[in-house]
């Protein structure tokens, strides 16, 4: 059956703001079809490997001991951080009263969504009898085992269960009106999938009333558990006695890290969006400035917390903690975390500090290269540590990862893509209601 | 079964120099003895003509974020004490733990109770009845009277009609 979106029936052949808005939606390219299958291909040699790794166990993963966190817990980390992006920043953003975000909220709630999905699969990935990952969740069995509620991996998954749900909520709540507005310009089946999702939402003045309070009141909820989250996770490492793992800085410089890996993911999509979909009327250089603005602070931020971090390290001289210390500066991971240091803060300062070079490009090339340093900083904080020599009969151990956890890794960043594209597909990236449908008029043609 | 309704509905631009006052419109109807429940006022985007009314949601959010901080931290004890785990001498419940999963079900359970408060005081829910205006677009407002029976949207109709000679919609609804 045809699934069309009509434009608005009093202005056929006049096509206003919220039509343009709508349009990513209307049509599907042959390089979007190709982009796809191209993805799921990737993904589904992932899930090759997966069920492979599942199989034989994880002895086909560069994890060895002492090292049994490797890539699946650092993509974890690293995924569970670019989830910082949307939620987190959208609701500071809404509760600060920001009027320029409104383009940019959208597509960051979305990868909030996205990420935590992601993210949370890598709990389940890294077990060596995945089939048995419900001994996660805490429920009573027959065997009287009990998920012991003192471990921080069993944090995380109140943490992170509790996370997606806000985070679907805080997504779904302020696209009930765009919902709405589709419902009204579809047919076939999107209409009766929007008719179902927009809730019977009419747009009467007590319902636009409840929805703007109740997304206020759930934005500062909403706060409360993304700084919780990261927190949790980063307890994971801290609640351990583990040379460079057992810091009590640790909490604070993880949301850091994650509001500054989120930010930088939004960046990147809005970038691509605004590209292939010809957002340039709604993705401003303003709001990439503004974002760049944040990403400076943050890179900042993150500067600070790692010298913290290595001095306070260094100036300690425990002999555990410098072996470690040492491992990273001028040992076996001296170039990984060189090149974080470069990634980080060498690159991006300069490009979000001057102005002039704080420009589309330019905050798109900091974003990408702190993608890159986030990720390394994750893995500088993972492996190092495991790999460290803390008994006599105990070697360093270098990780190497396999082509296994290699391809999942790699996969993970198809999913992302993969999932936001299907996104665009089917929800309007752009919140129209907020925008005011920019005032009732089409700034710009939206096509793929 | 519900009883059919008629719906008289004006659409209006509500903004720019041509904008209707509708909230006088509303208070107009009202006096005329059209039962506010009955008045609709439909818009693409909120209007600030219309004032926030008092809500109890913030007291609600709060009182599921009691519920669930007493569920949390009951359910919890309870848990351990049913299935119990050495602990190596150490309490067998443990107060930081318990704090971090119940600080997670506290905030959940407060979004889940404003979520609800949304959906029964905005009337939400899927499988309620629409009363759908597609033609609706930005920049205006539709001001929908469900009328009992004929004679009193005749005199609504007559009313509108003297607030605004715009075309008017009229459709009977279940």
């Amino acid at each position: 059956m045809s699934a069309v979106i009509s434009p608005a029936p009093h202005v056929s052949g006049v096509k206003t703001a919220a039509d343009a808005l709508l349009q990513p939606m209307r049509y599907t390219s042959r390089a979007y079809r190709r982009m796809t299958l191209l993805l799921l291909m990737v993904i589904g040699w992932a899930m090759f490997c997966f069920i492979y790794q599942a199989m034989v166990g994880l002895g086909v993963t560069g994890l060895r001991r002492p090292v049994f966190w490797g890539f699946f817990i650092t993509d974890f980390v690293f995924w569970i951080g670019i989830s910082h992006a949307g939620t987190l920043i959208s609701a500071i953003l809404r509760l600060t009263n920001a009027t320029w975000r409104y383009p940019v909220t959208r597509a960051a709630e979305a990868i909030t969504v996205f990420a935590l999905m992601i993210g949370g699969l890598f709990p389940m990935v890294h077990l060596g009898r995945p089939w048995f990952f419900y001994w996660l969740a805490p429920y009573p069995t027959e065997r009287m085992i009990w998920p012991n509620f003192r471990s921080p991996l069993e944090w995380d998954f109140f943490a992170i269960s509790t996370y997606l749900t806000a985070s679907t909520l805080y997504l779904y709540l302020p696209m009930l009106p765009d919902l709405a507005l589709a419902r009204d310009r579809s047919r076939g089946w999107r209409h009766r999938l929007y008719r179902f999702l927009s809730m019977s939402w009419q747009g009467t003045q007590v319902q636009w009333r409840r929805l703007e309070l109740a997304i206020q009141l759930m934005a500062a909820v909403v706060i409360g558990i993304a700084v919780s989250v990261h927190t949790i996770v980063s307890w994971d490492f801290a609640m351990s006695v583990v040379p460079s793992w057992h810091s009590t800085i640790f909490g604070p410089y993880f949301v850091a890290g994650a509001i500054f890996s989120g930010i930088a993911a939004l960046i990147v999509i809005m970038a691509i969006l605004r590209r292939v979909y010809h957002l340039e009327a709604y993705l401003q250089p303003k709001h990439f400035s503004n974002l760049g603005k944040l990403l400076l602070t943050m890179t900042l931020l993150w500067g600070y917390f790692v010298t913290a971090e290595m001095i306070t390290t260094w100036y300690g001289n425990l002999p555990d903690e410098m072996g470690t210390f040492w491992s990273k500066v001028s040992g076996h991971y001296a170039w990984l975390f060189w090149t974080m240091v470069l990634c980080n803060f060498i690159i991006p300062f300069p490009l979000l500090a001057i102005r002039k070079l704080r420009t589309i490009g330019g905050t798109v090339i900091a974003s990408c290269t702190i993608l890159v340093g986030m990720w390394l900083e994750r893995f500088i904080i993972v492996v190092p540590g495991a790999a460290s020599q803390r008994l006599s009969f105990n070697r360093w151990y270098g990780y190497y990862p396999h082509w296994t956890e290699i391809s999942i890794s790699l996969a993970t960043l198809c999913a992302m893509t993969l999932l936001y594209m299907l996104f665009t597909k089917v929800f309007p990236i752009i919140s129209i209601w907020e925008l005011g449908a920019t005032k009732h008029s089409a700034p710009a043609a939206v096509e793929e | 079964m519900k009883s059919a309704t008629i719906e008289v509905s004006l659409r209006l631009p509500c903004e720019g120099e041509n904008a209707a006052d509708l909230p006088a419109m509303v208070e107009l109807l009202r006096r005329q003895g059209v039962a506010e429940r009955r008045i609709q006022v439909l818009s693409r985007e909120p209007l600030a003509a219309f004032p926030a009314s008092r809500s109890h949601m913030s007291k609600l959010g709060m009182a599921g974020a009691l519920f669930g901080f007493c569920g949390a931290i009951t359910g919890l004890v309870v848990m351990t004490l049913d299935y119990r785990v050495h602990t190596g001498g150490m309490p067998l419940i443990a107060s930081f733990p318990l704090g971090v999963i119940t600080y997670e079900m506290t905030l959940l359970s407060s979004i889940l109770a404003m979520l609800l408060t949304l959906f029964i005081n905005a009337r939400l829910g899927p499988a309620r009845r629409m009363a759908g205006h597609p033609e609706l677009d930005y920049g205006e407002a539709i001001l929908s009277v469900h009328c009992e029976d004929r004679l009193q949207a005749q005199q609504v109709r007559e009313l509108l009609a003297r607030l605004d000679p715009g075309p008017m919609a009229t459709k009977v609804r279940q």
